[in-house]
């Protein structure tokens, strides 16, 4: 085996052998995580469902059959449909419909109630003309992916309708972009303040160090949910939705930076005293080098695992916040906005649907827990 | 030990005097003050205030002076006479409410702090010490589910079923919703302490002391229950510290579901109409509360560890 | 020692396959035992894990003998399978872990049949009883194997109740009195104390006195002193010898350390890759090696008093993955005498080559056409650089030091508290002067805690020490610099003379960055050279002179073994041509075989590149074989400095002869030759050191006068030579016994 090897100098030790095959050698920090994350089935999954639920955020306005504010107060609390996609009632054929409704109004409480009419079809179609919107802020278009076929016929109501008769799908598609952005703006926000003030604080040790630590430990002894309450609270109900969409995720990230910049200034610490670091030093690599080419590239993975496994307790607390009404107020709509419709128990036992945000919520919660755990063990792939 | 104890405590006063700060600027940030607020409300009543009332209120809150006058004026009221102001919603003393509604809360966060660790000890150790099997997935899915689903939705799922199978009369308070409540706010405590204490209790089975003591002829339920698991339940008792507020946090939004009597409505429907000195107050409860349990934990983690312990010595 | 297996048609390699051998009468193997006088027979044992990749053969049919009353080392290189071995005797293989085949013959009443532990349920009651009653067992670590929870009175009690029906007043007694056995001084005081708390060599003596606290009838010490130090190894192998002769009991010792298997051994077992290489009496394997293994690994370990000038004959390449094992047998990619169309084909037999001698090995195959066996067994002993070579280039009384230390001093606050306050100090390196001259290598010794690796850095400036001088003159030409007092920029040019070897392979190279990245960072950043094809040249020369292939260059360090790491570590420090390089321990983490090749490395480069070698060690075997001039330190001074054959046949200073009587000498038949000194396991608090002479707490030669209260001076040393320094009161008075000459 030895003897193959081409003579290494004049004092060579056959000492060389292959250890791994040529393609984990030469495999970037980058490659070995994403093969580790990959034998890991459920954070594959979590990245699927977490990609997904962007790219529906992204692509809202194609995906839902109506804007967000599109209501029909003759529909109100109208149940789902089915959607058929084989028309047996004239024998065996493709065709897309829904069926439609009859009301009938409750000679006592004057209530109205829908029954599914199995014998109206409301036709359905592919790439349907609807309301107009612009696709990522720039092509104004009216296409949608599905809607009924007639924009000025009885609507279509694949998850049911709400009190004022708006189509729960399309809002909870319109929903998915505030709460699944809430907690990327949430954590970038928390992101800055803890990597700078952890970073420091690891970097610089001492009185710095001491001081950035008692103040961290103090937020940290702050009961959450009540300050989040407070500040919500605090912040003006006559200010815009924009304002105060970034003002909510401000609040959220004024918990979550603490734990972040625990988590920098721990790594930072430990890497201090690693010899590589050392290393680096005697090889006259400069301070601010070693920061950035040996010490953050050390834990970036590290850091983006924490990260994601903050977001979904921002996309929670949002949902908490607006469903009491202290959040995001209407016309935005989010998830939490949404469960709002849901608050009295008469309501939902007439409605059960109007609980669906919530299984958004929490299937976007899971994968993102999900795909955390799986970014979070792969962090470390050099780990022996 | 006593130093110990003595010491935390003196650590203690700067942290609640910073959380105190933040609860009074909690309760200034609204836009305008107080009287104005007050004034607006009796307008809208139809009615007014004389000028010896306004007078009496500047002076009892000192509100055209200076920030720190006023957090002294408060500050001082609640240390030396439990006197938390007035809450004008509710025109009565804040500590009055405050003492109508304490005893039922801190029996629901009791009641859940209890049913957490026992549904969520045994659960943990088990999927720890049979890791892989289908009890521990069972547990495991538990644990995700748990954290993924808001409170609210879970309380408002349970409600649900039970107005529409069991007939429940809902809107009022009875044992029943108490129970569902009790159950709801357990089940996201129990999901976040079964993934801690299977963690923890994982990583101290790989611990060479283990090997040691099985080595020794100890039987394995006895080894399990001597060692790892005592180590691993350290965690266990730091949650104690944080327990306590968030089930007064998350009890906010399920009490507020369920129409219980509790603190947590009260602080929501004061934060709603700004009634500040009553959410302010409520905040400033919640944050020494926290900050006790803080100390309580960390009391009773060095009375139980003696790595802790003897390194304070 | 298994002369019946070869009757039986058993044998190591003999068996195929995984079915486990035909099942015996525990009766009939009781007798044989008996009339063998062996208490454990391990027989045919594999123990598996299953991973989901892919199974890997731990142990892989290993077969032997523990005999009666005596001690049996178990020796092989890491991941050879010894540490499986013995926790699969007591059934504490972790899962994935599983035994798939062999029996454990364990027969402690000579009347009685022998029991199969394999054959026991690993959580049941009847192995428990095995556990700590019959068999007890010491590990690595022990401060990690003792719970932090309990005091290890309580762990001890525990101990004892388990297997004992005594009160727990009664068990408390005996716990006392067990722990005065085992030399723990104040047992009464120390039965309440945590592990943590107590010392390394405190927690090992613990664990001993656990394992035989219901008096087994055999003692399984997996590594027991590996994580220790020399002198605290050394009282610890003379505790169990000990106590070994009070009860009778029988030993197996696993571990690494031919030295310590000379020193305590009856009869060894040689593994390799899961399998046993040879086994024999201790006489046997070291003066009549039949393996190439054994033969390799005897002669690439340096023995204290063994000529300088010799080149160690290091084992080819390195020990392959468990999960990736050669075919045939299992050293023939390293063997010497490998016979291609056989070695790699068919895996030896495990054949008589003596009395009670065995191999496992194709030239002992009686039907075998074998070549001529090599003169020399190890391939790579050719003197490439005469012997003569190996004295400093330069004279040493004439040239002027390269580096000079002065009064130096490294002070680390102790801090405490919510505000950090500063509590306290510790010297980590307490006014030390130092010569180094150019071309020589200078060896820096001492107790792990004694400064050594603080004064590396301080000399190195990555740290920056708190008083003194560390004067530096370039031998081709500058004036000389004081490196204490530069400032960052300053130092940049003087990065490139003084470099550092660290000493894990693993935590010294980050593992991000390729090995052109990490060997070219010090031109890119001392010089700031753009790196282009003449650097990618450079490193690519430098990597094929440290025996690497210059195309690893785009590879990341974790596609690399220990050894290998260790190589691109060396070029990094090389490619700046630099004039001290500063070897931190550098071959410590390195198996026998490796650590050769290694030095071997070192030596070349110093005669090539006129280097100056600063080497770290705790070894004193290797820096007895590399260094030309050696430095004792002991908390945070040096207390003695000579040249090597000065310091190791006449030491100066008691604490220098402490450490080379404390040395295990891998020549069996030196056991028990030269002065038997052993020091007292603690090092004292560094921040607390004692006043006075800092040895005088644990020093043989203590006397009343001026030892507790004056401190001694580095000075002539009347004993030896003009350069041999001392720092004790009577050096000229006391006569101390410096390494046994292994000719006389």
């Amino acid at each position: 085996m030895t003897q193959q090897l081409p003579p290494a100098g004049p004092a060579a030790e056959p000492a060389v052998q292959d250890v791994a095959p040529a393609a984990v050698s030469v495999a970037s920090q980058w490659r070995l995580m994403w093969w580790r994350f990959r034998k890991h089935k459920l954070a594959l999954a979590g990245l699927v469902v977490t990609a997904t639920l962007y790219l529906v955020a992204v692509f809202a306005g194609f995906l839902a059959p109506y804007d967000s504010s599109h209501l029909d107060p003759e529909y109100t609390y109208a149940p789902p449909q089915r959607l058929h996609v084989v028309d047996t009632s004239d024998g065996w054929d493709w065709g897309l419909y829904v069926n439609g409704y009859t009301a009938e109004q409750d000679p006592e409480t004057l209530e109205i109630r829908f029954e599914v009419d199995e014998d109206t079809k409301v036709p359905v179609e592919l790439f349907a003309r609807g309301p107009s919107y612009t696709l990522f802020g720039l092509i104004e278009t009216n296409i949608h992916v599905i809607g009924p076929a007639d924009p000025d016929g009885p609507p279509m109501y694949l998850l049911g309708a709400d009190r004022l008769g708006r189509d729960q799908l399309s809002r909870i598609i319109h929903g998915t972009r505030v709460s699944m952005s809430v907690g990327l703006v949430g954590v970038a926000v928390a992101f800055v303040l803890g990597v700078t003030l952890g970073g420091v604080s690891g970097y610089l040790g001492g009185k710095v160090d001491t001081v950035i630590q008692r103040m961290v430990e103090f937020f940290m002894s702050l009961p959450t949910l009540p300050l989040w309450l407070g500040l919500a609270a605090a912040v003006p109900t006559d200010w815009g939705p924009l304002a105060r969409y970034f003002m909510i995720t401000v609040v959220l990230s004024f918990v979550a930076w603490t734990s972040l910049a625990r988590e920098v200034r721990g790594r930072f610490l430990s890497l201090r005293e690693e010899d590589f670091v050392m290393a680096a030093k005697l090889d006259g690599v400069g301070r601010r080098a070693i920061i950035f080419s040996h010490m953050l590239p050390s834990f970036t993975s590290h850091l983006i695992a924490t990260l994601t496994l903050s977001i979904p307790a921002m996309i929670l607390a949002e949902t908490a916040l607006s469903f009491l009404g202290l959040g995001l107020q209407p016309p935005v709509v989010s998830w939490g906005v949404l469960l709002q419709e849901a608050q009295q128990i008469r309501v939902i036992s007439t409605a059960p649907w109007l609980l669906l945000p919530g299984l958004a919520v929490v299937v976007a919660v899971l994968s993102l827990n999900f795909m955390g755990d799986g970014l979070r063990d792969a962090a470390d792939p050099y780990r022996r | 030990m006593a130093a110990f104890i003595a010491r935390r405590f003196l650590y203690m006063v700067p942290t609640v005097f910073l959380i105190s700060l933040v609860a009074f600027v909690i309760i200034q940030l609204p836009p305008g003050d107080y009287l104005t607020t007050l004034m607006a409300q009796y307008a809208s009543q139809g009615e007014s205030l004389d000028q010896a009332q306004l007078d009496a209120m500047n002076e009892r809150y000192g509100l055209d002076q200076p920030f720190f006058v006023q957090y002294w004026k408060w500050i001082s009221g609640i240390m030396f006479h439990l006197d938390f102001g007035q809450s004008f919603e509710w025109s009565q003393s804040v500590s009055g409410l405050l003492a109508d509604r304490l005893p039922l809360t801190m029996a629901l966060a009791g009641l859940t702090l209890l049913l957490t660790w026992f549904v969520a000890v045994p659960l943990g150790v088990f999927s720890a010490v049979k890791q892989y099997s289908i009890g521990d997935y069972v547990a495991t899915t538990i644990g995700f589910l748990g954290l993924a689903t808001p409170n609210f939705l879970l309380a408002l799922v349970m409600l649900w079923v039970a107005f529409s199978t069991f007939g429940l009369s809902v809107g009022e308070a009875n044992p029943v919703t108490f129970a569902i409540a009790i159950l709801v706010l357990g089940t996201a405590g129990t999901a976040g302490l079964i993934r801690i204490l299977r963690a923890n209790l994982l990583d101290e089975l790989r611990k060479p002391y283990v090997v040691a003591a099985r080595a020794q002829g100890l039987p394995e339920g006895r080894l399990l229950v001597k060692y790892p698991l005592r180590v691993a339940m350290n965690p266990f008792f730091s949650t104690i510290g944080w327990l306590l507020p968030s089930l007064v946090g998350g009890e906010v939004i399920v009490a507020t579901v369920m129409n219980l009597n509790t603190v947590g409505p009260l602080l929501l429907g004061a934060l709603r109409s700004q009634d500040m000195y009553l959410a302010g107050s409520i905040i400033l409860i919640l944050g020494v509360l926290t900050v006790l349990g803080t100390l309580i934990s960390d009391i009773a983690l060095a009375w139980l560890d003696p790595r802790v312990r003897l390194r304070y010595r | 020692m298994t002369a019946h297996r070869d009757d039986t048609g058993r044998g190591v390699g003999v068996v195929a396959g995984l079915d486990s051998p035909a099942p015996a009468d525990p009766r009939q193997v009781g007798r044989e035992l008996a009339a063998s006088g062996t208490i454990l027979r391990i027989d045919g044992l594999r123990t598996y894990f299953h991973t989901d990749e892919s199974v890997v053969k731990a142990v892989d049919g290993v077969s032997l003998d523990v005999p009666r009353g005596r001690t049996i080392c178990v020796v092989g290189e890491s991941g050879c399978g010894k540490s499986i071995t013995a926790r699969s005797v007591l059934g504490l293989v972790d899962a994935p872990g599983r035994i798939e085949a062999g029996h454990l013959w364990w027969h402690p009443d000579p009347e009685a049949p022998a029991v199969d532990l394999a054959a026991l349920d690993p959580h049941g009651a009847e192995i428990r009883q095995v556990r700590g009653g019959q068999i007890g067992m010491v590990f690595q670590e022990p401060m990690a194997s003792l719970s932090p929870m309990y005091s290890i009175g309580d762990q001890l009690v525990q101990a004892i109740r388990l297997h004992r029906p005594v009160s727990a007043a009664e068990a408390k007694e005996l716990a006392i009195a067990q722990l005065a056995r085992v030399g723990i001084p104040q047992p009464e005081r120390r039965f309440d104390s945590y592990s943590f708390q107590l010392s390394g060599g405190m927690c090992q003596r613990v664990m001993i006195a656990i394992a035989l606290s219901c008096d087994p009838a055999l003692l399984i010490a997996d590594e027991p002193t590996t994580a220790l130090d020399v002198t605290t190894q050394a009282r610890i192998l003379d505790l169990i010898a000990q106590l070994q002769d009070e009860t009778g009991m029988s030993v197996m010792f696993i571990t690494h350390d031919l030295g310590v298997v000379a020193e305590i051994a009856d009869d060894v077992t040689v593994m390799y890759l899961g399998t046993v290489a040879e086994q024999g009496s201790v006489t046997d394997i070291f003066d009549r090696p039949e393996h190439p293994y054994t033969r390799a690994l005897l002669e690439s370990v340096p023995t204290l008093g063994q000529a300088r000038s010799e080149r160690l004959a290091a084992i080819a390449g390195m020990v392959p993955s468990p999960d990736d094992r050669p075919t045939g047998c299992p050293f023939h990619t390293r063997c010497p005498s490998v016979m291609p169309g056989l070695c790699d084909v068919t895996p030896p037999a495990v054949r008589q080559v003596g009395d009670r001698h065995e191999a496992a090995c194709h030239l002992h195959d009686p039907d075998v056409e074998r070549p001529p066996v090599p003169a020399a067994p190890a391939p790579n002993t050719a003197t490439l650089t005469g012997a003569e070579d190996r004295s400093p280039a330069v004279a040493p009384d004439e040239a002027e030091p390269l580096l000079s230390v002065r009064g130096l001093r490294m002070t680390f606050p102790v801090k405490k508290g919510f505000f950090g306050r500063t509590v306290g100090h510790v010297q980590a390196v307490d006014d030390v002067d130092l010569d180094i001259r150019p071309g020589e290598t200078l060896g820096l010794v001492g107790e792990s805690g004694c400064g050594k690796t603080t004064l590396g850095r301080c000399i190195a400036r990555a740290l920056d020490p708190t008083a003194g001088t560390i004067r530096y003159r370039d031998p081709r030409g500058g004036a000389e610099v004081d490196l204490a007092q530069l400032e960052a920029n300053q130092l940049r040019p003087y990065r490139e003379h003084i470099r550092v070897i660290f000493q894990d392979p693993f935590g010294s190279l980050n593992p991000r960055k390729t090995l052109l990245q990490l060997i070219a960072e010090p031109l890119r950043h001392i010089r700031s050279e753009r790196v282009d094809s003449s650097i990618e040249d450079r490193v690519a020369a430098m990597l094929r002179r440290v025996g690497l292939r210059p195309e690893f260059m785009r590879r990341y360090p974790h596609a690399f073994s220990g050894g290998q790491r260790q190589r691109i570590n060396i070029a990094r420090a090389l490619i700046t041509n630099p004039r001290l390089v500063i070897a931190d321990e550098a071959v410590s983490a390195l198996d026998v075989s490796i650590r050769a090749q290694i030095l071997n490395l070192l030596s070349d480069l110093q005669d090539e590149y006129q280097l100056t070698y600063l080497f770290i060690s705790h070894d004193l075997s290797v820096v007895e074989h590399i260094c030309d001039r050696v430095a004792v330190m002991y908390l945070g001074r040096i207390v003695e400095q000579a040249e090597t054959e000065e310091v190791f046949q006449r030491p100066g200073h008691p604490y220098t002869e402490a450490l080379l009587s404390a040395v295990p000498v891998p020549d069996p038949h030196l056991r028990g030759a030269g002065r038997r000194i052993r020091l007292a396991d603690d090092l004292p608090d560094p921040a607390n050191p004692p006043s006075g002479c800092p040895f005088h707490t644990r020093c043989p030669h203590r006397r009343a006068e001026r030892c507790a209260d004056e401190r001694p001076l580095l000075q002539l040393s009347p004993t030896g030579s003009s350069e041999h320094l001392a720092a004790c009161h009577y050096a000229d008075e006391l006569s101390l016994a410096g390494v046994a000459d292994p000719l006389s």
